[in-house]
Formats: C-alpha cells, structure tokens, sequence
C-alpha cells in the first residue's frame, strides 16, 4: 500500500467539522481493540495524520502498532453523523504538546457545542469531559480513506477510488 | 411514586419489593374496578400511571373495529391536546407494538432518527430517493427521547396501546417493566369491561328509543289503520247497499234474483243483465263477481262514454286504448259494461275476436280471462238491435232479467229500513222509522225509476227531515224535493256546509245547482240573527257580476227553514279533480288559469269582500259555449265583508277557522282582526303551488302543524319541486303572494293578475290546446251537456 | 464474564457506542454502531442491518472490541466480544426488529432500514474506565 494525498474537502471536514474520533488497532493474534481520540491534525503534504489518543484508551496501542503497525481512525462530525474512516501504518508516536492540546481544546469546543442540544440538561463540565485528555500522538500514514456516513454508501473507499463494487 | 426496597437485606428487600408490587397492583386494580364509565376509566389509567411511574406525557389509544387504526382516547401532558389523533398499525413505535402485541422500550429515539434521517439523507444524494416512502407525523412528542409502549390484550386480542414518552434519556428497570405488563392486563380489561358496559347502555338507550319511537308509530299506525278501516267499512257498507239493494226483501222475484247470482257465479261465459233503469243491474253484476271469488278487480266501462269518445275524436283510437287499458285492469276479474247497447261497434268486434284494426285488443280480451258482463235498458234478443250480430248472438246466450221495483213491491219495507238506517247514519241524524202513511205511500207509487229513484227520494226526505218519524210527502214522489221554484233532481255533493243538488226550474230548461245549507247556527245566534245573515251574504254574492264568479241565481228559506242557494250548474272539473286525475298541469295552463281567478278576486275584493276559502276545490274549469279552461270561483257562502258588530258568521257555525288548512293564509291562523284580499291572493297562490307541482305547500301530519307552517316556513319554491319547467318570473311572483306579511304580497288581484301576463311560458296555451286536452282526457265532460260531480 | 446490570441502561441508551473488529488478513476496521442490544448476562447482540466490512471481519475473524460511552457518568465501558450465531429469528431478532421497525416505519425507510439479522456474541471481558473527574448524574 502506498501513502495517498488527502483530498480538500476531507481535509475542511477534518478541519472544521469533524468532532470526534476513535482509533483500532490489533495484536499478534488478531485480537482488536479500540483508543478513544480526542484530537487529530493532517501533517504537512497531506499523507499523514496524527492521531492524540486519550489518556484512558491506551492499553495494547503501542504494543500492537509495534507488532503489525496497522492502525485506523474514524472521525465523525456529530451529529450529522458524516463519518470517514482513515486506514494506514504506524510512522511514530510522541508525546502530546502544548500546540496539540490547543487542536484538542478547539475539536472539544465544537463536540460540546454539537452536543449540548441533545444532553441540554447535562452540566458543561460533563460533556467537556468527554473528549478527554490526550496522552499520546500517533503519526500514521495514510493508504485508504472510506465513507462512513450511515448509508447506501457506507464503507465504500473514498480514496484510492474503488475499484469494484463495495461488497 | 415506587419506593424502592432497600438491597442491604436480600430476602427483606425481596419481600419489600413484592409487598409494594402487591399494594401497587392493588391499588391500580381497585381504581380501576371502581367504575365502568369509560373517560372515567381512562382518566384512571393516565392519573395512577403517572403517579405510580412517574412521567409526564402518555397516550392511551384502543384499536378501531377495522383493526388498521389505532385512536388517541386519552392523553397526558402534551399542550395540543392528542385526543383523536391517529396511528396506522404497523407505524412507529405504537403502531409496532400494535402489530406484534410486544412491549418495545426505546430510549435512544433521538439518535436512531437522527441515523435513520442520515440514511435517508444519502439515499437521496444517491439518487435513490424513489425507494422511500413518505415520513409519518405520529401523536405524541415530536422530541421524545425515550419511549415505552405497551399492547393492551385481552385474550390476546388487542384492544389498544398504553405509551409513555420522556424528552430526556428515561430507562424502565426491568422490574418496572414487569410491573407495567401486569398492569397493562387490568388496563385492558377495565377498557374492556367498560365498553362493553357502554355498548350494553347505548344499546339499551337506543331499543328505549326504538320501542317509544315504534309505540308512537304503533298508535300512529292504529290510527291511520282505525281511521282506514272506518273509512272501508263505510265504503263497504256503501258498496254493499248499492250490492244489496237489488237483493234485499223476501218477494219470489228477489228469490230468483238471489239464485241466478249463485248460477251465475259457478260460471264464466259472458252474461248479459236486462232491465229498466235503476233496476240495480251493476249491483247484480258486482254480486255476480263478489260470488264468483275471481281474483281480479270488477272494473266498470260505461259504453256511452266510449260512444261519445269515439265519436268526438274521430277515428275512436282513444276510446280503443281505453277500452284497451280497461280490459287489462279486468285481468281475472270482471269487465262490466254498462249500457252495452252503445259500444262502439269496433270494440264489438274486437270481443269477439273479429277486429280488423285492433289485434291487439282481441289478443288482450282473450288472453285476460275476464268475464264479460254487460247491461241494457233494451231488448236484445231481436236481430234488429242494431249491434254486431256475432256480439249480440253472444250476449243473449245467457242472459238474467232484473226485476223492476214494482214487480217486487212486497219488498219494498225491507229495502226502506235499509235504506233509511244507512243513509240516516251518513247524514248524522236520527230516523227511526217511516210513517205508516208513508210507508202506504211509498208502496203505492209505480217508481218509473226503480229501487235507484227509491233510494233518492228516501235520501231527500231524510234530508229534510225534522224529527225521528220520517215522512214523505206526495212532492217527493212526484218529480221530487221542490225547494223555491226548483226540484232537487239529484244529489251531487255533500260537505261541512250542506249538500248540492242538481236542480231544474220549474219552467225553465236551464238546469241548476242548489246548496242547501245545514241548519245548524252558531251558539248563542237566535234564528232572525242566521237569516239575516244568510240573506245579506247571499245579496253580496250576487251582487258579484264578474263572469269568472259563479252566477247565483236566487237564494231562500225552504219550507222546513234550510236556507238554501240557487247557482248556474257548471260542467267540468273543478281544480282538486283536475290535478288529482290528470297530475300537476303546465306553467302556461295555470297561468291562464290562475289570471281568470284573479278577475273573480278583484271585483269582490272591490266590493270589501274576502272569499276566504279559495283552494281547488272552489275552483271550477268548465267549458262555457265554445270556451274551454274557462274558469269559476265558487262558493262565496262564507264570504266576509267588513266586520259587522256581533252577528255571528254562518261560517262558524262548528266553531271551526274559517278557510281550508293547507290553503289558509297566516294572518288568518293567528286570528288578524282587519283580514283583507291579500289573504284571498295567499290561498290562490297555494292552490297555483298545488296545481303546478301536484304538492300541497306544505306536508303536515296534522292540520295544527299545517297551521303552524303557514304561520313559520318559508316555502319551498315550485320550481324546485316540478318536473316540468317553470319560469323563474312565475316563482318569483307565487313566492310574492305567499310572504307571511300581506304588506309584503302584491297589494291586489289585478296587480298579481298583471304581473302573470308578464311570465314567457315556452309554450302558450290556447283555446285550441284547452279544447285538445278535454277531448283526449275528459270528453264525457266537454262532449254532451252532461251534470258533473260538483263539489264542495 | 457478566453484564453487570449497571451496565444495561448504557447500552440502550448511551452515545453511539464503537466497535473495531479485525479482518483474517489483520486490518482493522472502526465503526460506530447505534446500539448495543443485551440480551442477557453473558451475551450481547448486534445489528445487521447493512452488509459491511464489520459484518465480514467477525465472520472472518470473531474477536470484536466494544467500547461504549456513559456520558453522564463519565465512564467508558469496554467489552471484548466473540461472535457467536447470527439469528433470524427468535426472541433478540424479534426485539432488536421491532426497534428497527418502528423508526423506519415512521420516517419513510421500511424495507430500507432492516433488521437482517441479529449478531449475538458471548462477553469474554467488561470493563468500566471511568474517564472524567465531575460529579456523577444520572439522567432520570
């Protein structure tokens, strides 16, 4: 697989819309497991991403992208539901910075903001919780983007274009 | 609210548990056993629900009889109030759980129609907007978040859903689930109890109604059926002594007479019935036929009517039909034909099958199985009788002589006390015998006219008479009742006032009518008073000289004290028979018709004089010299002029209102004091309404209600009513004369006359048309001076 | 391992809840699912609604990751599932239908939005990792 440029209307999405994310990963024996994300930023040239994953949802990540290095990511804008879902290989992970704190701080100011008419009774604090503190950034690079907006079209890839119908 | 145990304790916490469910199920099934009324039952439902579980919005919905639909009948907490709303089986969550008779708890609503409207979204972006359907508005909150809806059952048939909703995210614990279910049960039958409680009470609501509505009808019905059966029984014993007459007494010859009825009725070859006039030959014929229990009608064809026909028209084409339409009517039956000796000869023809232009008609007499009876005055067993010989052969074949009077004058005692007893009891008086010198007289006078004459002459004397013993004077039998310079000839009419006799002076040819006025006054009214009354009403009649008003010719006193009219005698029909014969008549002939009434209005009304009884039968079409439709105002006799102090009105000499129901005019109904010709121009209108449509103004059961309507409703216009086309002009003017406030009718006679020259009929009808519709319809009146019914 | 009872009401009526599975050629695949039906306390169920890549993977490979949000009191819960049967019918199939039913019966998608089949898979772990440090609630 090959790294692919991410096209300009998902990077907006990701930009502007999108408000949250979740990360998979597998061990050796295919056992898979999930990382919340709290944050996410297109590296420059378009064919990476990194990925800030919650402090509570770290269990078996480093440990499996060693292993195998496949990693994905799926963002949604809530709640009009426009989902996609980002496939590739571990490239590094680091420490989370000050700079991807503050990606952090505007993806939650939107999550909130999106959420609130449906948990209007619930405090602030609670859904600013929600997107939690991230603990680690994971840089991967990107081969495969796909739709996953609830649909006909759901899981169909984006890009590369598919080639056959999606089963 | 539910208290929830505390789990410390298991087995105490379990027992607490159960011993609230216990109190709650008590509970809710003693509130809800406590009444069958069924928004009581669902006021309950709602209340102990959301006390017990806590929330604010809930529908209750019962399936409707198609099952397709389930019907909000009780609701909480929502502000439009969801009463009536509709869920289709099959739809959302209700309807769902309508379809599959499961509970459904949903506590995401919001997420899954936010996917669900995602889906529908792309769907569309994908061109494959055709694969959805149309999203459904169901009752209840538009933003519930969480929802639990449960099927009501009884023996697992579904009698509705009960729903609850939450905006928020609202959990059901298990427990609380299977708390709801239980009480779902109660819930279905306290709904189902209680409708079949209000099904019993509607039912029994409706047999209470049925059975007063079917009482009313029942007496209504009893009634009429009363009245009917009075009515037969009348007409019966009318029909019987016309029957009777010819067979009443002990004489050898009404022996014979008896005995050649019996013969006769085993039999069904034609008969043929000799003898004078007024020998009683249709009452024999009748007997003959009531006899022979034939299963048909006894249907009377009167020869000289069909001669007369014949010959009027032309080529006797309407006197064949007639003839025609009368053999079909005598289908299993008997064909009377009276005075046979004046069939046209064509019709003797077509009997015995000989017709050369009338197939038809001799196909229909002889597949009709009739049985031929005819009558006549004349001799004819002699060839030269002047009928077609094969019919002539055929009548005399069997033949019965009927007696005259005087050779069965033994009887004649019998047929007195018949005669009088019925005919006294018609006339309300009380007669209870003969004279014995009138009996002597009676038996001694040779009756030219038969037991027919016998009856007339015991008719007048009854009329006359005074007391209990009736008399009969030599007059009666000798050209009969003289009354002023007149003999009573025949009785035409009898009415309220009195009856009419056709009449003829002494020396003039002329014929007449005589009206005879019942002597009865009103009370309190001393005998001077009535006459001066009569005589001043009589004056004023005849001062009427319009040609569309009944000529009087004289009036008096009898001898026995009955006033009585003389007027010309008219022939034709008056408006009742016309109409009830011939139907509702075209726009144009009422018009003309109606003009020719207001001519006649206008000069009394000049005179201050109010007919107040115009209807149709006061009104008289007749044929004056070579005019037909000619039209005659009748019966002025109780004609009111100014008030005139405290003389008594003849006309109220029952204490009855003055005029006819259906036609009466509302200002007299609620008893105006100053009643001028405007209400004469309302009854004409009435009579117009009934000639044109066939209907009276008004239905009414009773003449009270018919009273009120003339005071209250607006009529409907006949245009509205009338087969046949009736110009707008027309109904506006009739609608005029009809307005409840006379200064709202036209101000006079000639004003309504001269607006119904202004009406543009399609067709006119001219004197031609007149004379073409009498000779078609009614030639026996219009063909020889005949006397006519002349009624009342 | 058990559902543990608390963790009923966060099933029913969480956030969207997140499942990753893995495919027999090891790519994993991350997708959110409206709901996660229990069933009872060793076995939750699934829908199948739509042919997707998470319905191949568990057939390929029946290890699933579960991770379902309590907004309100501030915990994730995790569950690692394996894939058992798919009904057709039945009790789950029925309820999870029903639910289905009525949404896409009131919104103009039946026949579109469909119950195919209901994936049941056994518990093997549950786990409750509280995330935040505000005050619990419930939304009651």
């Amino acid at each position: 697989m090959i790294a692919i440029t991410i096209p300009g209307r998902i990077l907006r999405f990701l930009e502007q819309h999108a408000n949250v994310a979740f990360a998979g990963t597998r061990d050796r024996d295919l056992v898979p497991y999930g990382h919340r994300v709290s944050g996410w930023l297109v590296e420059p040239g378009g064919q990476s991403m990194t990925a800030f994953v919650s402090e509570h949802s770290t269990e078996k990540l480093v440990e499996s992208l060693q292993d195998n290095g496949e990693f994905a990511l799926t963002v949604e804008e809530f709640p009009s539901h426009e989902t996609y879902q980002f496939k590739g290989r571990y490239l590094r992970h680091r420490s989370v910075q000050r700079e991807d704190l503050q990606v952090v701080d505007r993806i939650r100011g939107r999550f909130v903001k999106s959420v609130r008419p449906i948990y209007s009774e619930a405090p602030e604090p609670l859904l600013h919780a929600f997107i939690q503190a991230p603990a680690l950034a994971v840089e991967f690079e990107v081969h495969e983007i796909f739709v996953q907006t609830p649909g006909p079209g759901a899981g169909a890839r984006l890009v590369p274009p598919a080639e056959a119908t999606h089963v | 609210m539910i208290d929830r145990p505390d789990n410390t304790d298991s087995l105490s916490a379990d027992l607490a548990r159960k011993t609230v469910e216990f109190q709650v199920l008590r509970r809710v099934s003693s509130e809800l056993n406590s009444t069958l009324e069924l928004d009581e039952v669902y006021d309950t439902v709602l209340r102990t629900m959301g006390e017990l579980f806590e929330f604010h919005h809930a529908n209750l919905l019962l399936l409707n009889p198609a099952g397709d639909t389930l019907t909000v009948v009780a609701s909480r907490g929502y502000e439009n109030q969801a009463i009536g709303g509709r869920v289709r089986v099959g739809t959302g969550v209700i309807g769902i759980v309508a379809e599959r008779r499961k509970m459904m708890h949903v506590t995401n609503l919001g997420q899954q129609r936010a996917y669900a409207a995602v889906q529908r979204q792309q769907m569309l972006k994908a061109g494959r907007g055709a694969e959805l359907g149309d999203a459904v508005a169901v009752p209840g909150l538009q933003n519930a978040e969480s929802q639990f809806a449960i099927p009501l059952l009884i023996r697992d048939q579904l009698v509705g859903v009960f729903s609850i909703e939450t905006p928020i995210r609202r959990t059901f614990s298990e427990h609380e689930r299977t708390l709801i279910s239980i009480i779902a049960e109660h819930i279905a039958s306290a709904i189902h109890n209680a409708r079949l409680y209000e099904e019993r009470r509607q039912t029994a609501e409706q047999l209470q109604e049925l059975n007063a509505s079917l009482e009313v009808r029942v007496a209504e019905r009893t009634a009429a059926l009363e009245r009917e059966l009075r009515v037969a029984e009348d007409l019966l014993k009318d029909a019987r002594s016309r029957i009777d007459g010819p067979l009443i007494g002990h004489s050898a010859a009404v022996d014979t007479l008896r005995n050649a009825v019996r013969e006769q009725a085993a039999r069904s070859e034609p008969l043929l019935l000799s003898g004078p006039p007024g020998a009683g030959k249709e009452a024999i014929a009748h007997a003959v036929h009531v006899a022979s229990r034939r299963s048909g009608a006894f249907i009377f064809v009167s020869c000289p009517e069909l001669d007369a026909q014949h010959r009027s028209a032309g080529t006797g084409a309407g006197a064949t039909t007639l003839f025609q339409a009368k053999v079909e009517l005598a289908t299993s039956g008997t064909l009377y034909l009276d005075a046979v000796h004046e069939l046209p000869i064509e019709l003797q023809q077509a009997i015995v099958g000989k017709a050369v232009e009338s197939e038809a008609l001799a196909a229909s007499t002889r597949t009709s199985q009739l049985r031929l009876v005819a009558s006549t005055t004349r001799d004819l067993t002699g060839e030269t009788s002047g009928l077609f010989e094969p019919f002539r052969r055929m009548l005399v074949a069997n033949r019965v002589a009927v007696p005259a009077l005087v050779d069965r004058l033994e009887d004649i005692p019998a047929l007195v006390d018949h005669f009088v007893r019925r005919q006294a009891r018609q006339m309300s008086k009380i007669v209870d015998r003969v004279s014995p010198e009138s009996m002597r007289r009676l038996q001694a006078y040779a009756w030219p006219g038969n037991i027919r004459e016998l009856r007339t002459v015991l008719e007048r004397a009854i009329v006359l008479s005074t007391g209990s013993v009736l008399e009969i004077d030599e007059e009666l039998l000798d050209e009969r009742l003289a009354v002023g310079s007149y003999r009573l000839m025949e009785q035409l009419g009898s009415g309220g006032m009195g009856e009419v006799w056709r009449a003829q002076h002494r020396l003039l040819v002329r014929p007449a009518a005589v009206k005879l006025i019942r002597q009865s006054g009103p009370m309190g009214a001393t005998r001077a008073q009535l006459v001066r009354r009569f005589e001043r009403e009589a004056q004023t009649t005849a001062s009427l000289r319009s040609p569309h008003t009944v000529q009087l010719y004289d009036f008096g006193v009898t001898d026995t004290g009955n006033f009585y009219y003389v007027m010309e005698l008219l022939e034709g029909l008056d408006l009742q028979q016309l109409v009830k014969r011939f139907g509702p008549q075209p726009v144009e002939r009422v018009v003309m018709l109606w003009r020719q009434a207001c001519r006649s209005l206008a000069e009394a009304h000049e005179h201050g004089l109010v007919h107040r009884d115009i209807k149709p039968a006061n009104l008289f079409v007749t044929r004056l010299g070579h005019e037909y439709d000619y039209l005659k105002v009748l019966d002025f006799g109780i004609v009111k002029d100014q008030p005139s102090g405290d003389e008594p009105n003849l006309a109220t000499a029952q204490g009855i209102l003055q005029g006819t129901p259906a036609f009466i005019a509302p200002e007299i109904v609620v008893g105006e004091d100053h009643v001028d010709g405007r209400a004469d121009l309302y009854s004409l209108a009435c009579t117009a309404y009934w000639v044109v449509t066939g209907q009276l103004l008004f239905e009414a059961r009773t003449p009270t209600d018919m009273l009120l309507h003339h005071v209250r409703t607006r009529p409907t216009p006949p245009s509205q009513l009338s087969e046949l086309p009736i110009p707008k002009q027309f109904d506006s003017i009739l609608m005029k004369c009809l307005e409840k406030d006379p200064a709202n009718r036209f101000s006079s006679a000639m004003e309504v006359d001269a607006s119904l020259a202004e009406v543009a009929t399609r067709d006119r009808w001219t004197q031609e048309a007149a004379r073409h519709w009498w000779q078609i319809h009614a030639p026996e009146l219009v063909a020889a001076p005949k006397i006519t019914a002349f009624r009342q | 391992m058990t559902l543990p009872a608390e963790i009923r009401p966060v099933l029913e009526s969480g956030m969207p809840a997140v499942m990753v599975t893995c495919s027999a050629d090891g790519i994993p695949n991350v997708t959110v699912i409206s709901q996660v039906y229990y069933v009872d306390e060793e076995h939750a169920a699934l829908s199948f609604q739509f042919f997707s890549k998470t319905i191949r993977n568990v057939r390929e490979n029946p290890r699933a990751y579960v991770c379902v949000a309590d907004v309100a009191g501030q915990v994730d819960w995790v569950l690692q599932l394996v894939f058992q049967r798919s009904e057709t019918s039945g009790p789950t199939f029925d309820a999870m239908d029903m639910q289905i039913e009525a949404i896409a019966s009131a919104t103009g998608m039946s026949g579109i939005f469909k119950l195919r089949a209901a994936d049941v898979y056994r518990v093997l772990s549950v786990e409750k990792r509280p995330y935040g440090n505000g005050p619990r609630s419930h939304d009651r």
